[in-house]
């Protein structure tokens, strides 16, 4: 047991310092910061999580008060469950797999003195506390919102607080037995990239079945109690997959003190049950499957270079193509820095052919009435909100340097300079987002969705914000670079910055948009607005590429 | 060439990792530079090569400066790190070939050298595999391979033969003589004391980031016993120091 505590200071220690450092050293001296800068840290802090958590207050304001309307108290517990359970599991998909089995910390902790289930457990504390930190986070608000709004006892908040710590245990437990299985039994899972596309993928599979299900046991609403019933029905059907989570839900809301304390027990038993089969499929399998995880794809076959392959390139093409291989050769760069952005850009595209095809899509009885108004100027602009609502999600210039991890003092060795490594940089990062941008202005005026004149404003809107939100990734991942993490997941997920980076992007979309509309709103020519709109655009474009003129001179500052 | 003029480093407070280093590595000579573990040797290096900024003084490379016009400096030399985990999810080749794009190595070159300097380290056959599934020392000939591609005039090397089998180490040390016989220059950092007595036409010793001796080993002999060895001279530098 002392192993594993003292295993676990290490592990979180190492984990942990690195994001503080990150955030809070000066990236280019090493220094800690000043008084003031610590006081303005904190106020940034307290605002951005403040407004996370007041965000997920209000959320459950509404749930509760609908619950309470309808008489379904336990449903804004269930859904406060579900939105635990969710968030945690979907962090524990990715992040299970880079902590326990390719983390960097495997060949020095393989040699200690240590048995496979004081690693096991060192690293699935670790794993745990990372969950928790999040859960805690988004958790806090609707928990106390729904204990007044509810009227729980102590008794009851005392247990759900305890559901929401444990909720996750049973499943993460069962995602890791089988994740061992897989690394131990099977060779085709030994190249990580693989394992985490493969997790990916299931992920989304059980996801959107799991839509596909809800869609449709829900056709048969009426307006009146719409999102009761489909909040309910989200609940059963979690509910029936899962049944610990109604079983948490029942414990808290027993009826007897007695029937509290039999389901709380079956609660803790199976919880118990669960953890011990983990541990004990991990004390014979989990090292026979680290030790195979190091090999790392295992020896591949001999092929021959061709001739093609010693072709001359500039070398800021060659390094856009060595950007780009960075993010795409990783399925963690690829999962958290790419995938969200490019699957909620599948959903609007599914959702614009379905509407095409069968006419029926929500966004389509929109379009619709909206032109039935005469107001489908507005059309743009919704589509605009939205795909800068996606745009958002995409944060890629933010990590490009902290994602170069140790590679990064590299960078300051070649016959490049700073400035060309920035361009670079972003061109990467605006690669990855224009399809994204090209997808929604030539497939919008294509199906004859917004007209033309429309789409080019929709364009010079998404490459402004794309240019904003590049150029300040870029600038605030130079000042403090995040370069010696031990786990990709590290580098692109867990560090403040991307909260950061994500928040900013979602406030130059709101700004955006919100210039959009207000010239829409007061200005009817229309022709007047998409010329404003595509002006303004243009000089916020120009303004921020000479700024990026001096970011890009100081990107390597702070890297060595 | 390399000229470092009086250069300095500090990470801590009174503390100074390298102190008013004045030295030229010339044209045509390979130079050892020894040291014990934090002797400063890492960070002298770290700054020729561009990763650190000196606090004061200055690096020319071919009468380029590393801090007044880094670009240019940096085309002059190649350099191994002591660490070649590098880039593991690219492909060797890609790795090469980013970097001759970099250095602006024309195609016919960036092929001949490629392929003969693999054939050397025998990767050839094993240029087209993931630097993933190369095992350290694989990796360490690669940046080698890498630092030489567009046939540099400075060689910077930090513990080049940390984990290359004799062979390859035998290679490595013919490559660094052949470099210096056509009048470039070698600069490379070394625990092995052997190596540098055998291959070094002139060896500089840091000690506490200040430089203790800089010569030739007759020079080193005559300042102090004729009859020891470069161990011994430098055990007996160290402690005296």
């Amino acid at each position: 047991m002392h192993n594993i505590l003292l295993l676990t200071k290490v592990l979180l220690k190492g984990q942990f310092q690195g994001m503080v450092n990150a955030t809070t050293m000066h990236g280019a001296t090493k220094k800690k910061p000043s008084k003031g800068a610590k006081i303005a840290m904190g106020v940034a802090y307290v605002v951005l999580f403040g407004y996370l958590i007041a965000g997920f207050t209000f959320l459950f304001s509404g749930i509760n008060t609908m619950a309470i309307t309808y008489q379904l108290p336990q449903l804004s517990l269930m859904i406060l469950l579900i939105m635990v359970l969710s968030i945690g599991l979907f962090m524990m998909v990715f992040a299970m797999v880079s902590t326990l089995y390719y983390d960097q910390t495997t060949s020095i902790l393989l040699p200690l003195p240590l048995s496979a289930t004081q690693i096991l457990a060192a690293r699935s504390i670790v794993l745990l506390i990372d969950v928790w930190m999040l859960v805690i986070l988004l958790a806090i608000g609707p928990l106390l919102i729904s204990t007044i709004q509810l009227g729980l006892t102590i008794v009851q908040f005392v247990l759900l607080v305890f559901m929401i710590f444990t909720i996750c245990i049973i499943p993460s437990c069962i995602l890791g037995i089988l994740l061992m299985l897989i690394m131990r039994y099977s060779r085709i899972f030994y190249n990580k990239k693989r394992v985490q596309l493969i997790a990916f993928l299931l992920f989304f599979a059980i996801y959107f079945i799991f839509l596909n299900q809800l869609g449709s046991s829900t056709t048969a609403m009426d307006d009146a109690s719409v999102s009761v019933t489909l909040l309910s029905t989200i609940s059963q059907t979690i509910g029936s997959c899962y049944p610990p989570l109604r079983l948490a839900l029942n414990t808290v809301m027993a009826p007897s003190f007695i029937d509290g304390l039999t389901k709380f027990m079956i609660y803790i038993g199976l919880t118990i049950a669960t953890v011990w089969i983990y541990f004990k499929v991990g004390q014979t399998i989990y090292l026979k499957g680290l030790v195979a995880s190091m090999l790392n794809g295992g020896k591949r076959k001999v092929s021959r270079v061709r001739d093609r392959l010693f072709q001359k390139h500039h070398p800021i093409y060659g390094y856009i193509q060595k950007e780009l291989h960075t993010i795409f050769s990783s399925a963690t760069f690829i999962i958290q820095m790419v995938a969200p952005v490019y699957l909620l850009t599948g959903i609007m595209l599914v959702s614009i052919g379905i509407g095409i095809t069968q006419g029926e899509t929500d966004l389509f009885e929109l379009i619709t009435m909206l032109r039935s108004l005469g107001i489908d100027q507005w059309i743009a602009f919704m589509i605009c909100a939205f795909v800068l609502f996606i745009a958002s999600m995409d944060y890629c210039a933010g990590v490009m340097i902290s994602k170069d991890g140790q590679c990064a003092s590299w960078m300051r060795t070649i016959p490049m300079s700073a400035l060309d490594q920035s361009i670079a940089k972003l061109i990467t990062a605006m690669l990855i987002r224009m399809p994204l941008i090209l997808l929604a202005c030539v497939v919008a005026p294509l199906f004859q969705v917004v007209e033309p004149l429309s789409a080019l404003t929709m364009f010079f809107i998404l490459v402004a914000h794309m240019v904003v939100c590049d150029v300040f990734g870029l600038w605030n991942d130079a000042r403090k670079p995040y370069l010696n993490w031990t786990s990709e997941i590290q580098a692109v997920k867990n560090n403040t910055k991307v909260l950061v980076g994500m928040l900013f992007n979602l406030l130059a979309a709101l700004i955006f948009g919100g210039v959009y509309y207000l010239l829409l709103s007061m200005i009817s020519k229309r022709l007047m607005v998409e010329t404003m709109m595509m002006l303004l655009a243009t000089v916020i474009i120009v303004l921020t590429l000479l700024i990026q003129r001096k970011v890009g001179s100081h990107l390597l500052d702070a890297v060595h | 060439m390399i000229e470092i003029q009086h250069v300095s480093k500090q990470y801590v407070a009174n503390t100074k990792a390298v102190d008013d280093l004045d030295f030229t590595v010339h044209n045509g000579e390979i130079f050892g530079f020894i040291g014990e573990n934090g002797a400063g040797k890492s960070t002298t290096i770290h700054m020729i090569s561009g990763i650190l900024e000196p606090d004061a003084g200055d690096i020319l490379l071919d009468g380029h400066s590393i801090i007044t016009d880094p670009v240019e400096a940096k085309r002059t030399f190649g350099y191994v790190s002591d660490n070649p985990d590098f880039f593991m999810g690219m492909k060797a080749i890609q790795y090469l070939n980013l970097v001759a794009d970099i250095y602006n190595v024309d195609a016919t070159t960036r092929k001949t050298n490629i392929l003969s300097m693999a054939q050397t380290f025998e990767l050839d056959q094993l240029l087209n595999n993931p630097i993933s599934s190369y095992s350290h020392g694989m990796r360490q000939k690669l940046m080698i391979i890498a630092a030489l591609l567009h046939e540099p005039n400075n060689w910077i090397m930090d513990e080049p033969l940390v984990g290359l089998d004799p062979k390859s180490q035998h290679d490595t040390k013919q490559m660094m003589k052949d470099h210096a016989a056509k009048g470039h220059s070698v600069f490379f950092s070394t625990h092995a004391l052997e190596v540098a007595e055998k291959l070094c036409d002139r060896i500089g010793v840091i000690h506490h980031g200040k430089l203790l001796f800089i010569g030739t080993l007759e020079q080193l002999r005559a300042q102090y016993d004729a009859t020891m060895s470069l161990e011994d001279l430098f055990l007996e530098m160290t402690e005296h120091a």
